[in-house]
């Protein structure tokens, strides 16, 4: 290779170790700034779940090809990567002048000379030390930019908001659920049962009509199940709800009382279904069940998350059922009803008894002495006397112990006063060491105060319209009881 | 002869004079080697210091190792232009009558040395003008040429010691380099001593001749420059003036005139010479820099605020070269260092 070719092929392979470092020096900084950038669009990955993630892999993608395309692409004349490598190797600006001589075609004796020169040079140094590959500073913040991008993208979503209006929950709804202890709203709760569809035909026949339900009405729609029954006809009755609502917080007294409330609303697809299996059975409009039918009916039910769970109901109330309705589908029926409410009677009581781990032993009948009884179901508070007044005439207030703390020395018993008819307030008197300061809580003007903030909730219709049926049938159960 | 050899050739010569001035003159390498970049540039040197330190004795004895017509010229108050330049004088013919002839004066020699140059007046000192750019003189309305080489080497006081002229700008314009000459140190001081005051003296030898050192000031301009170069050399004699807008703050406060293009050209013929002494057919930007205070330093034309300061030169220059980069511009996103 004479003088001329070795310059040119130097300069060459220099100007293209010049591009390539500097498409890895700005492929770099454009990465770190892409990453950068992906943080915000994973900060939201809540909102954007699948877009959020592809956002922020373009960008940084994008960005360190960018940066690549940019650094070996762009121009980058000769002339300067000669100057460069003669600063870099120290060549007293040889490949400068030799580079401004190859382009003469009949170069004076002295440039020739130089060219020869700077060609004796090269051949002593290695050219493409003169342009080392080395990061940029800015690859220190790769690392933990980078770590940052990857936990945001495996970890769940960060719990942001929309602002108001945007859809979902509002804050102000959010606070006052936290407020009031609640652990998931209403609908949340709620889950559509698998309905079998030969027992609302026309239900199904709507639905199909209507076309495809959006994701809305899909999600915890249970009011589909009562569309075809005659709660579908009636229409909230606010007034008798709030006539009856002094009843109902009364009950609210009692927690230990109340029916759970999801098991009521679930439960109530039971007896409809049962219901309407039964006039679709008198009406002709269906064969005889079968014991297999009616297994898959449950079992599709407890997938569905109903109370028994996946595995159907429990042994000794299948086996009980199945002794009861042998013979034909009528007695099938009944024995189905009957051990779904021998399952239901069996939760409750379940349930009692872990309010009574706190509360003192349920169903205890508070029986004030020579005062007659009180009502049995609702002396439940462990106190001697039942928590609504006794019927006796005995002016004795004080009440047995109960079996939990009967003997015991712990001497603080509630006091029961003797008074007919509904109470506006619970005496909380105390015998023992709180004797000395009695108190009196005003139970009814709390629940007045409950009362109000339901009556204003269901005013201002905060629950969706296709649950609205369901809190009326809930109350309605309420008022059954 | 190919260029390598006249290279080579240049190198051998300038080592030589240098070796043989050395053996005179103690130390001042800085100063034999601008004296010898002077007249292998085709210029003229200015060498300032303060008496006794050897500016009259180097130039003597580089006349002595230089096969040249060699002139002293001791400038004081009363010497006259026709005193260096020449004159015409009456003639009588040998056959009868008058005329007049030309009586050349001191300034027709190859090396000329004009000593103490400060000391005459404006008048005589701008006699040197015309010889020093054109190397001709005009008398009587007849030109003369100077035979070449002509190399003027004018020592001179620093300018404020007493019964001095200060050097007009012109004047000192010509110069292409000012080579400021420092004491010497304490060994150079030793031997100094130990050379001149024994008996015997040391012979210098001629190494070269006028045909030889006009070959030799061919093959400097013929080094090449690139063009980046150019434009640092250019860039730098602009950042010597005060309304440039490059000029940095110390310019715009103590000049009051910058360099003028023969400064330009001083620091290209100085770098050509620095390049071939180093073996390269390239000019560097080192090679201006070496270069850069002796070319420029006597063409700053201080204000009354950098007088009043007692700024000298060589600072401000130092800072217009330490402000002027030699690196191409920056280009975006390559790294650090590149």
């Amino acid at each position: 290779m004479d003088d001329r070719e070795l310059i040119r092929a130097t300069l060459s392979s220099l100007s293209r170790r010049l591009r390539l470092v500097r498409a890895l020096s700005a492929s770099v900084r454009f990465l770190v700034v892409g990453l950068a950038l992906a943080l915000a669009p994973l900060l939201l990955k809540g909102f954007f779940p699948v877009a959020s993630p592809l956002a922020a892999l373009g960008l940084t993608g994008g960005l360190a090809l960018l940066g690549l395309f940019y650094g070996l692409l762009a121009r980058l004349p000769l002339a300067h990567a000669a100057r460069l490598a003669d600063g870099r190797l120290h060549l007293k600006e040889r490949l400068t002048s030799a580079q401004e001589h190859l382009a003469l075609t009949d170069p004076p004796d002295l440039a020739r000379a130089q060219l020869a020169e700077t060609a004796a040079r090269l051949r002593e140094i290695r050219p493409e030390s003169a342009f080392p590959v080395r990061l940029p500073p800015e690859a220190r913040w790769a690392p933990p930019v980078a770590a940052l991008v990857l936990a945001l993208f495996l970890l769940p979503p960060l719990p942001l908001r929309l602002p108001a209006g945007a859809g979902g929950p509002t804050p102000q709804a959010t606070k006052a659920d936290e407020e009031q202890g609640r652990e998931k709203p209403l609908e949340q709760k709620l889950v559509t049962p698998a309905v079998p569809d030969e027992l609302f035909p026309k239900t199904r026949e709507r639905e199909a009509q209507r076309g495809p339900l959006s994701s809305r009405d899909r999600s915890g729609d249970l009011a589909a199940v009562f569309r075809d029954t005659k709660m579908s006809q009636q229409r909230p009755d606010f007034g008798s709800f709030i006539k009856q609502g002094d009843e109902r917080l009364k009950l609210l007294a009692r927690p230990e009382s109340i029916p759970d409330l999801s098991r009521d609303v679930t439960q109530s697809p039971y007896q409809v279904m049962i219901r309407r299996m039964q006039e679709q059975l008198k009406a002709g409009r269906m064969q005889g069940l079968t014991w297999e039918q009616i297994e898959r009916l449950l079992s599709e039910l407890g997938q569905s998350g109903q109370r028994f769970g996946a595995g159907g109901l429990p042994e000794d109330l299948m086996s009980e059922m199945e002794g009861q309705g042998a013979g034909s589908s009528d007695k099938m029926l009944d024995a189905l009803a009957r051990a779904l409410n021998r399952l239901r009677d069996r939760d409750e009581a379940t349930r009692g008894r872990g309010r009574n781990l706190r509360q003192g032993p349920s169903r205890q009948t508070g029986s004030g002495q020579d005062r007659g009884e009180g009502e049995s179901d609702q002396g439940e508070d462990g106190s001697p006397g039942g928590s609504l007044p006794g019927k006796g005439k005995s002016l004795q207030t004080r009440g047995d112990p109960t079996s939990r703390i009967g003997g015991e020395k712990q001497g603080s018993t509630l006091e029961g006063d003797l008074r007919e008819g509904q109470m506006e307030a619970y005496d909380t008197n105390l015998s023992g060491p709180g004797a000395e300061n009695p108190s009196r809580l005003p139970y009814m003007d709390v629940f007045s105060q409950y009362r109000k903030m339901m009556e204003e909730a269901l005013t201002k219709e905060p629950i969706p319209f296709n649950y609205r049926e369901q809190v009326k049938e809930y109350f309605r159960s309420l008022e059954n009881r | 002869m190919r260029a390598e050899e006249r290279a080579q050739q240049f190198r051998e010569v300038f080592t030589s004079l240098t070796r043989e001035i050395a053996k005179v003159v103690v130390g001042h390498e800085e100063i034999i080697r601008g004296v010898l970049v002077c007249l292998f540039s085709g210029g003229h040197a200015l060498l300032e210091g303060v008496p006794g330190l050897g500016k009259t004795l180097l130039v003597k004895t580089l006349s002595e190792s230089l096969d040249l017509r060699f002139s002293r010229i001791q400038f004081t108050p009363d010497l006259m232009p026709a005193d260096i330049i020449g004159t015409n004088i009456v003639v009588e013919a040998p056959g009868g009558g008058r005329h007049f002839t030309f009586q050349a004066g001191a300034l027709f020699g190859q090396i000329v040395l004009a000593d103490e140059v400060n000391r005459a007046t404006p008048k005589t000192q701008s006699a040197l003008l015309e010889a020093m750019q054109e190397l001709s003189v005009t008398v009587g309305g007849v030109h003369h040429a100077l035979a070449p080489p002509f190399f003027v080497l004018a020592t001179q006081n620093p300018i404020e010691m007493e019964g001095t002229y200060p050097l007009p700008e012109a004047q000192l314009d010509r110069f292409l380099l000012k080579l400021k000459v420092r004491y010497p140190s304490a060994a150079e001081l030793t031997e100094i001593v130990e050379r001149t005051t024994r008996p015997q003296t040391e012979l210098v030898q001629k190494v070269t001749d006028g045909p030889e050192v006009e070959a030799m000031k061919a093959l400097v301009r013929e080094v090449p420059v690139a063009e980046p170069v150019k434009q640092y050399v250019t860039q730098l004699v602009l950042a010597t003036r005060p309304d440039h807008p490059a000029a940095p703050d110390m310019v715009r406060r103590f000049v009051r005139y910058g360099s003028s293009p023969r400064g330009a050209q001083a620091l290209v013929l100085g770098g050509k010479v620095q390049a071939l002494l180093d073996g390269r057919f390239n000019v560097s930007f080192e090679d201006v820099r070496a270069v850069a205070l002796a070319a420029l330093r006597h063409r700053l034309i201080l204000s009354f605020e950098g007088e009043a300061e007692g700024v000298d030169p060589d600072q401000i220059l130092e800072d217009v070269l330490s402000r002027l980069s030699t690196q191409p511009a920056k280009m975006a996103l390559l790294p650090e260092g590149l």
